[in-house]
């Protein structure tokens, strides 16, 4: 007979194995009240709109409703940023191609920043269709999203859209400098894939059985699975595609993610959605200005040097190169490994900022010593703008290294 | 929108998860503490991305991306065997327990601490790792089966000493 793992007992021994320092709840209250001192609601980098519950509830209402949500609200959802109107362009695109629709409303671009919202709709939610952009250029460039939810690949319906209604948007970095011209073709061919096969849901979810109840469960749905597809049905378990695996533990597996990856992608239909338009560049242009600052900033074992530092109406985007002085470079590697970079004002005061985009990446320069370039983008108003900023570097012992930059 | 006192709740009730988990993917208290607060405060900034019933899974992911963070800046991974000064438990069989669960591959090793220590369900874990339910189900089944192999040897190996 097969043993079972008493839950509770394993996991408490699992917590006496893992326990915890003394001082955790001194530093849990520091951090709360430090939240408090935040009031101000803070930047982020992206964020995902579903309002699955408003649609649900107030059905077409609902859906009149989200058209009013701009990418505005998308980019910037805590903070009023009217100001930013003149870097919108109302595109009204709308678009469908069999049981799918995507409108896209108004996009944003301000130099640095380019940015969309959209809504996809699938108004036969029982079937399926997965919606993927297979091709996104600017003029020929090539752009790329990031981040898990994506529009390269939606489900629809899927776990956050059950109804079969999405609404999101993309942020994505596009350096005016990168383009030509004052008007840009975008173009986005959306693939929307529907499966041949009828699909067959398996029930979903185990619920609080014990292990070896959840064993039988499996088992008894790897075996239902396995007969639907040699039924020829395409067989769901909650969000994941099962196939059939003789290596996976009842011989049936699971494959989700890339579209093409799911399944063969003969296992599909694909019909294509086209969206073009112009990207009006001129007002970014003239909005966008070149901070300057000192050529070299000069330390102890590296020098600093801002390889970008530009202000938008939207905040700004600073890259910072740090090169290790010829002959410390072990030093300057021990130095970062203990410390981190900060974004802070001109005299080394953090700034309670929550970019928008941050990296910290090594470079290697011609010389051969290898340093760090540190990227941030932050969004800003003009009332929040301090006068100087910097990408400064606080290490592990030692005084703050500034590399102060005007922002005005 | 969430509430301060709310989140402060949510906050004292999970953090103990976070620091868990934080602590067996940097290996040092400290960090761990870190990446925990971290979180925390990411996940104030973006309170109103929380939903009641996803919010620790949401927070979970941000400590486990903040983890990651931290690996970076400090470019520092802490060989597995290298396990003094690290908050250790008492008990031998926990050492014991602790040493075997340290040793599975992360992908195995995060399930199951979130599943069994902090007894949250296999789809919320999938949310906080950003996987399947069924994902998560398979990672469990093989992470116990590595376990026991690992304590049985761990237990052949201290009776021939």
């Amino acid at each position: 007979m097969k043993k079972t793992i008493d839950r509770n007992a394993f996991g408490d021994a699992l917590k006496r194995a893992y326990p915890l320092p003394e001082n955790y709840r001194q530093g849990l209250h520091q951090t709360l009240q430090a939240m408090q001192t935040k009031e101000e609601p803070m930047k982020h980098k992206r964020v995902l709109v579903i309002a699955i519950a408003t649609i649900l509830a107030l059905g077409l209402a609902g859906a009149l409703a989200l058209s009013e949500w701009g990418v505005l609200d998308f980019l910037f959802p805590d903070t009023d940023r009217s100001d930013l109107e003149s870097l919108t362009q109302q595109v009204a695109i709308e678009e469908k191609v069999g049981s799918v629709q995507i409108n896209v409303d108004s996009v944003y671009y301000d130099g640095e920043v380019f940015g969309m919202d959209w809504t996809i709709h699938n108004t036969q939610p029982d079937t399926p269709v997965f919606v993927h952009v297979d091709e996104f250029t600017v003029s020929g460039k090539k752009l790329w999203t990031d981040g898990t939810d994506s529009f390269h690949a939606q489900w629809l319906p899927g776990m956050f859209a059950p109804d079969g209604t999405m609404q999101d948007g993309e942020r994505l970095s596009l350096p005016i400098e990168e383009l030509q011209g004052d008007r840009q073709a975008v173009r986005m061919v959306i693939g929307t894939y529907r499966l041949h096969q009828p699909i067959f849901r398996l029930p979903n979810g185990l619920p609080d059985l014990d292990e070896l109840q959840q064993d039988e469960e499996r088992q008894q749905n790897a075996e239902l699975a396995l007969k639907k597809m040699e039924e020829g049905y395409q067989v769901l378990w909650e969000d994941t595609f099962a196939v059939r695996d003789p290596e996976a533990e009842y011989g049936v597996g699971y494959l989700i993610g890339n579209i093409t990856s799911i399944l063969p992608i003969e296992a599909y239909t694909r019909t294509e959605i086209i969206i073009t338009f112009d990207l009006d560049l001129k007002n970014a242009r003239e909005a966008l200005r070149h901070l300057t600052s000192a050529p070299i900033y000069s330390f102890e074992l590296m020098t600093t040097q801002y390889a970008k530092a530009v202000r938008t109406p939207a905040g700004l985007t600073l890259i910072l190169e740090a090169k290790p002085l010829l002959g410390k470079e072990d030093a300057f590697k021990t130095l970062m490994s203990g410390g981190r970079w900060e974004l802070t004002d001109g005299e080394g005061k953090p700034l309670d900022i929550w970019p928008d985009q941050s990296d910290d990446i090594g470079l290697d320069f011609p010389d051969g010593t290898s340093g760090r370039r540190i990227n941030y983008t932050i969004s800003l108003t003009q009332e929040e703008m301090p006068d100087t900023v910097s990408i400064s570097f606080l290490p592990g012992e030692g005084s703050l290294l500034v590399s102060p930059i005007r922002t005005r | 929108m969430v509430s301060h006192a709310d989140y402060s709740t949510l906050a004292e009730a999970l953090f103990p998860a976070l620091y868990r988990v934080c602590v067996s993917i940097l290996r040092h208290p400290q960090d761990a503490q870190d990446a925990a607060q971290e979180a925390l405060l990411k996940g104030w900034a973006q309170r109103h991305r929380l939903r009641e019933k996803t919010a620790s899974a949401y927070l979970m992911r941000i400590a486990v991306n903040e983890c990651r963070n931290i690996q970076r800046l400090r470019m520092k991974e802490t060989p597995q065997d290298n396990l003094q000064d690290i908050g250790l438990p008492q008990a031998e069989s926990d050492l014991d327990l602790r040493q075997a669960v340290d040793r599975l591959p992360e992908t195995l090793r995060l399930p199951i601490l979130l599943y069994y220590m902090e007894g949250w369900t296999d789809k919320m874990v999938a949310k906080a790792l950003q996987t399947t339910a069924l994902a998560v189900r398979t990672r469990l089944s093989r992470a116990r089966k590595q376990l026991k192999e690992a304590l049985r040897q761990m237990e052949t190996e201290g009776e021939t000493r």
